[in-house]
C-alpha cells in the first residue's frame, strides 16, 4: 500500500507518552482494587456478621431464661459486652422487663372485704373484693374509665390498661394482690440492636420469650 | 522476496501499531477483570466467612457443641478438644483449616483445636502465617474458671440429689457422711486457710438428721461459725438446725450465723398447704433469677420449721398458707448477707444461706418428685456457682494440612 501524502497519522510524541504511562498505572491500580472486592461483597460479608451475631443472641438470652440464669441490666450488659469485643459491632441489648409495683397484699378470710382506692398517673383506681366461703368476688374493679365486669374464684387475674399503664388483681392461695405494670405486656423479653459501628447494616429484633 | 509493481498488501503504519497495542490493553484489562482469580478474590473471603459461620452453625443444631461445652465445663478438655476436631472436620472441605477456641483469647479454657492432633506448634505457626483467615464467633455460658471447692454432709436421700448438683456444675465435691471424718476436714479447712482464700469455697448441709456435735463434741459445731469467719461460705437446709438445737452457746452461735433467732427445738410442721413455696424477694444472689410471685414447687410431705429471723429482710422466700396452728407466714429461705457482725466471732465476711425444707428430698422423691429443676438452680447459686458468659472462636483459612 502506498502512504498518500494527505495519509493522517499519530506521532507518539513525549508528550503522549507522559500521557499514557500515567494511565497504564491509573489501569493497573484500578485492577487491584477490583480485586480486592467492591462494596456490594464487602457489605454481604458484614450483613452476614450482624445477622448471625444477632441470632446467636436471641440463642443465648432464650438459653439463659430457660436455665434460670439471672437476665437483669448487668448480666445483659455483659453479654452485649462480650460480643462487641468478639465482633467489633455495636451491641445493644436491654430487658423489656417492665416494672413491676405492688400497691396492696392482702389475706381475705372468709368474710372479710378487701377495698383500696387511689389516684394513679391521673387515673382513678377502685377496687372491691370479698371472700364468701372461700371463693373471692371482684366487686368492683376501675381503673380510669374502664370497668371490669364482676368476677369470681379462688384462682384468677384480672387486668386493665389505661395508656402505657396496666393494673392486675391477681387471686390465688386466699391472697389478693394488687399491682400495676409500667410498659409493654411482655413480662420478659429483649430488645437486641446489632450493628457495624459505620451504620451500613443493622438488625433490630424485640425478643418475645413469654 | 521483491515486490512487483501491482502487489498489495498491508503495511503496518506506526498509528496502526500504537492502536493495536491499545486494543490489546484492553482486551487484556477485560479478560483480567473477568477471570476467575478476580471473582474468587471477592467471593473467596466471602465463601470463607461462611463456612466459619456454617460450621458453628451445624455444630449448635446437631447439639455438639453442647457436648463440647459440657465436657469443657467439667474438665474434660481431651474429649471436647476430640469431638470438636472430628466433627469440624467432617463440616468443613479438605482445604479448609479451622483453630477453635473457647474462651476469651488470652485466657482459653480450650485451644489447639485442629484439623488434626498434635501437631499443634506447626498448626499455629500455619495459621499465623495464613494470608487470609476469617473468624466466626459464638457466645457459651460456661462454668466460672475457679472451680467451686466444696465440702458436703450427704445422709438419707441426699445422694441423688447431690449427684444430679454436681452433674450440672463443675464443682469439686467432697462428699462426707462420718460426723469424724467431717470435723476432720473441717479442721483441716481452718488449718489450712490463708486469708482471702478458704480451703473449702462453702460448706453445703443440705439434711444433716443427726446431730453433728454428739456427747464431748457439743462445741465442735462453733468450728463451723470460725470457718466462716474464715472466709468460707455455710449453706444448710432440711432438719440440720433441728438436730442441732441444744446448746444456746454452741448451737445458738450456728444458729444465728445462719440468720435465725435462737428458739429451739424449732416447731416442726408439714402438709397441706406446704406445696407452693412463693419467691418474694429476688434482689438477692439466691432468688434473682425468680420474679417476686413465683411459686416453687414442694412435696408437702417433708418438714419443715418454724424459725424466727433476726432481720425479716433477710427472708427471700416463704409460704403463706400454712397449716393451723403454724403462724403466717413460715419462712422459707433466709439469706443472712455478707458482713453480719456476729455476736461471738464479729463480721463474717461471705453470706450464709437457710433452706428451711427439706428440698434435696423433694427435688428426688422417687414417687413425686417436685420442684427438681428449681430446687437446683437454688442450691446452685446459694453455694456460690454462677455462670459466666465467654466467646467460642472459629478460625479458618485456606491452605495445604499440616504434618
Amino acid at each position: 500500500m502506498k502512504l498518500r501524502s494527505d495519509r493522517r497519522g499519530f506521532v507518539l510524541s513525549g508528550a503522549a507518552l507522559l500521557l499514557v504511562l500515567p494511565a497504564m498505572m491509573l489501569a493497573a491500580s484500578c485492577l487491584s482494587i477490583i480485586g480486592e472486592g467492591e462494596e456490594a461483597t464487602s457489605l454481604q460479608t458484614l450483613s452476614d456478621k450482624v445477622i448471625y451475631t444477632a441470632h446467636d443472641i436471641k440463642r443465648v438470652i432464650t438459653y439463659m431464661i430457660n436455665n434460670k440464669i439471672p437476665t437483669d441490666a448487668s448480666t445483659l450488659g455483659a453479654l452485649a459486652e462480650n460480643y462487641r469485643a468478639a465482633t467489633g459491632l455495636l451491641v445493644d441489648i436491654t430487658a423489656e422487663i417492665p416494672q413491676i409495683v405492688t400497691l396492696a397484699r392482702e389475706k381475705l378470710d372468709s368474710g372479710e372485704v378487701f377495698e383500696y382506692e387511689t389516684t394513679l398517673f391521673g387515673f382513678e383506681l377502685d377496687i372491691e373484693a370479698e371472700n364468701l366461703n372461700g371463693v373471692i368476688y371482684v366487686d368492683e374493679f376501675e381503673f380510669g374509665n374502664i370497668e371490669n365486669e364482676d368476677v369470681q374464684g379462688t384462682d384468677f387475674t384480672l387486668t386493665i390498661q389505661q395508656d402505657n399503664i396496666w393494673v392486675d388483681v391477681i387471686v390465688g392461695g386466699g391472697w389478693i394482690t394488687l399491682r400495676y405494670r409500667l410498659g409493654a405486656r411482655v413480662i420478659r423479653g429483649a430488645f437486641i440492636r446489632v450493628r457495624d459501628p459505620r451504620g451500613a447494616a443493622q438488625y433490630i429484633m424485640t425478643l418475645d420469650l413469654e | 522476496m521483491s515486490f512487483r509493481r501491482n502487489q498489495k498488501g498491508f503495511i503496518f503504519s506506526l498509528d496502526a501499531t500504537l492502536a493495536t497495542l491499545v486494543v490489546l490493553i484492553v482486551i487484556a484489562g477485560v479478560a483480567r477483570v473477568a477471570g476467575p482469580e478476580l471473582i474468587y478474590g471477592q467471593h473467596g473471603y466471602l465463601r470463607l466467612e461462611r463456612y466459619a459461620n456454617d460450621a458453628l452453625e451445624v455444630l449448635e443444631l446437631t447439639g455438639m457443641m453442647d457436648s463440647i461445652v459440657n465436657y469443657v465445663k467439667h474438665g474434660y478438655l481431651e474429649n471436647a478438644e476430640v469431638i470438636a476436631e472430628n466433627e469440624l472436620r467432617k463440616i468443613l472441605p479438605r482445604d479448609v483449616q479451622f483453630r477453635l477456641v473457647i474462651g476469651d483469647v488470652n485466657n482459653p479454657r480450650l485451644d489447639n483445636v485442629y484439623p488434626s492432633a498434635g501437631n499443634d506448634a506447626e498448626w499455629y505457626a500455619a495459621f499465623q502465617n495464613a494470608g487470609e483467615v476469617v473468624s466466626a464467633v459464638r457466645v457459651s455460658t460456661l462454668a466460672p474458671s475457679k472451680r467451686i471447692k466444696m465440702l458436703a454432709w450427704v445422709d438419707d436421700n441426699d445422694e441423688n440429689f447431690m449427684a444430679l448438683l454436681t452433674t450440672c456444675t463443675n464443682i469439686d465435691n467432697k462428699s462426707v457422711n462420718n460426723v469424724t471424718t467431717f470435723w476432720n476436714e473441717i479442721d483441716t479447712a481452718l488449718v489450712n486457710w490463708t486469708p482471702g482464700n478458704p480451703y473449702y469455697d462453702v460448706v453445703f448441709i443440705p439434711d444433716a438428721e443427726i446431730d453433728l456435735a454428739p456427747g464431748d463434741l457439743w462445741a465442735k459445731i462453733t468450728d463451723l461459725v470460725v470457718y466462716q469467719k474464715r472466709d468460707g461460705r455455710l449453706v444448710v437446709g432440711g432438719k440440720t438446725l433441728y438436730y442441732n438445737s441444744q446448746f444456746q452457746n454452741a448451737d445458738g452461735y450456728l444458729w444465728e450465723s445462719l440468720g435465725v433467732q435462737w428458739i429451739a427445738p424449732p416447731q416442726a410442721t408439714s402438709g397441706p398447704p406446704l406445696d407452693n413455696m412463693r419467691i418474694i424477694n429476688r434482689e438477692n444472689f439466691v432468688t434473682l433469677p425468680y420474679d417476686n410471685g413465683d411459686n416453687i414447687e414442694y412435696n408437702e410431705n417433708y418438714t419443715q420449721y418454724v424459725y424466727t429471723p433476726i432481720d425479716n429482710s433477710w427472708v427471700v422466700a416463704q409460704w403463706e398458707d400454712t397449716p393451723g396452728g403454724v403462724p403466717s407466714p413460715l419462712r422459707g429461705i433466709i439469706v443472712r448477707p455478707a458482713g453480719y457482725n456476729h455476736s461471738w466471732q464479729g463480721t463474717l465476711p461471705k453470706p450464709a444461706v437457710l433452706f428451711n425444707m427439706r428440698f434435696a428430698q423433694s427435688a428426688t422423691d422417687p414417687n413425686n418428685p417436685m420442684g427438681t429443676a428449681d430446687w437446683i438452680t437454688l442450691a446452685k447459686r446459694a453455694i456460690g456457682y454462677e455462670e459466666v458468659l465467654e466467646p467460642i472462636t472459629l478460625y479458618v483459612w485456606r491452605g495445604s494440612a499440616v504434618g
